[in-house]
């Protein structure tokens, strides 16, 4: 794994947990480079939403630890690790189901204003960032053809919008790691590769780096730059995506 | 089973407007089309699931319009829904008794499950673990067996393959396709849309709740409009 010469953002080390007798997540080593868009794939059940879940402090790890733009941050609850820059979406979408889908997109944003009891009363204080807010949250939606159903109760949108709106959450604020479980799952094809268009629009032009999960190797490997192969709890294989292609153990387990 | 002219939705919103295809037996016909275009609530109509403004739908030459889940079920019609598809407090095997809980007799109702154990052997293995802790995939193979269970004439489907690796992709689709060949009718919404139209009969294009196409797996693909509009190139 030659990836010495870019800057680390997140480095997990021998991070393991156990579910019963299940080793879920079995001593495993990686790292991510900054504004690198990674690719995690392996078969149903290897663990690589369980990673993902330790790695955003869903859950807790039995052992190792995570070091995120070089700070220890094994014992932070996952809201101060999305704080400091680290999101993640889910692969069953967690949304407000009493909010339309506009107001869905204007929660993720970190430090607004008008959340301030004491500001909340001054309107000027907080009126042109709600403006800015809305205007991104449009431009948003445009990208990802959510503008027809903008006002749609979030549960009155189909499954494949709701991925597509947890994914626009995420792009609400400027994070610096985002975690993707399976983005473009329930998606129509002729949108998968825009999203990942966007994705690396991001990366490009915000140097925000993307760790995804996803099945669809044929859109995900034109992307990423590194690729991590996820097998029985354990990292089994990394490399870019034509070296792990080439690997035929690979081809055994998952192709 | 033959739709025609439905209207429906939920709530006084109507979603289909107005769409008509049939499923002969033992056929395998698809569904696709772009995100929110009404391809669920096709699948959410004919099992009794949303509101019905207008159209009617024939089962067996019956009309079943408007009829409810529970006596489709026993009718013949078994539905495995995208989301929230497993009781995730029970294992697998808790899972598949529920599907299960209509067959009276215990020995009978033991050899349908271990029926779906030959259709999905990875689910006999993982047996006494709780669905909730199956991955994604796991989980979409349990709901696709629960719906086996009252062996169905019509079994309904709504995108199976989603979050499932590569190999299972085709490796379900097979499944679907032998499950076909056992004697059951599959209709089948999927994004996964050239993988499921190779398993396919028919296949009806969806947009904006109404039928933009029908037709075969390879007139479909060769729809300048339906590649326009969703499969995109390549």
């Amino acid at each position: 794994m030659s990836k010495q010469e870019s800057k680390e953002i997140l480095t997990v080390k021998k991070l393991t947990k156990t579910f019963g007798g299940l080793v879920a997540v079995d001593s495993v080593d990686l790292s991510i480079n900054e504004a690198s868009i990674t690719g995690l794939i392996g078969p149903n059940g290897s663990g690589k939403s369980t990673l993902f879940n330790l790695i955003s402090g869903v859950t807790t790890p039995d052992a190792g630890n995570i070091r995120f733009e070089n700070e220890e941050i094994d014992s932070l609850p996952s809201d101060m690790r999305f704080k400091k820059g680290l999101a993640r979406g889910f692969q069953d979408p967690r949304l407000f189901f009493g909010m339309n889908v506009f107001e869905n997109m204007l929660v993720p944003p970190i430090n607004q204003k008008g959340e301030n009891p004491l500001f909340a009363i001054m309107k000027n204080l907080w009126r042109q960032q709600e403006i800015d807010l809305g205007g991104k949250a449009k431009s948003v939606m445009e990208e990802l053809r959510m503008i027809s159903v903008a006002l749609n109760s979030a549960e009155e949108i189909s499954a494949g919008q709701m991925k597509l709106l947890q994914l626009g959450q995420l792009l609400m604020n400027s994070p610096k790691l985002v975690l993707l479980d399976e983005p473009t799952a329930g998606v129509a094809p002729s949108l998968t590769e825009e999203i990942f268009e966007i994705i690396k629009q991001m990366r490009d032009q915000r140097q925000i780096t993307f760790f995804i999960i996803e099945h669809k190797l044929q859109v995900l490997f034109k992307y990423v730059d590194f690729v991590y192969v996820m097998h029985r709890g354990r990292i089994f294989a990394g490399g870019t995506p034509e070296e792990v292609v080439a690997n035929p153990e690979l081809r055994e387990i998952y192709l | 089973m033959s739709v025609s002219e439905l209207v429906s939705g939920y709530g006084k919103l109507a979603i289909l407007q107005s769409v008509s295809f049939d499923v002969l037996e033992r056929e395998i016909v698809c569904v696709i089309g772009p995100n929110g275009s009404g391809k669920s609530t096709i699948l959410k109509t004919v099992f009794g699931l949303t509101n019905i403004f207008g159209g009617s739908i024939l089962f067996d030459g019956k009309n079943i319009t408007g009829i409810s889940p529970e006596s489709l079920a026993s009718m013949g019609i078994s539905y495995a829904p995208q989301r929230e598809n497993v009781f995730p407090n029970l294992n697998v095997i808790e899972n598949l008794e529920i599907g299960a809980v209509t067959i009276g007799n215990d020995k009978l109702r033991k050899l349908e499950i271990s029926r779906v154990f030959e259709h999905f052997p990875q689910l006999q293995a993982l047996g006494k673990k709780k669905a909730g802790t199956l991955s994604g995939g796991e989980r979409q193979m349990l709901a696709i067996g629960r719906a086996l269970i009252l062996q169905p004439r019509l079994l309904l489907l709504d995108e199976p393959t989603a979050s499932l690796a590569p190999h299972l992709v085709a490796d379900v689709l097979q499944r679907i396709r032998k499950i076909r060949e056992t004697g059951v009718a599959v209709l089948i919404v999927e994004q996964n849309a050239r993988e499921v139209l190779e398993i396919s009969d028919r296949g009806v294009v969806i947009a904006s709740g109404k039928k933009v196409f029908e037709g075969t797996p390879k007139e479909i693909s060769d729809d300048a409009d339906t590649i326009k509009l969703f499969l995109g190139a390549s």
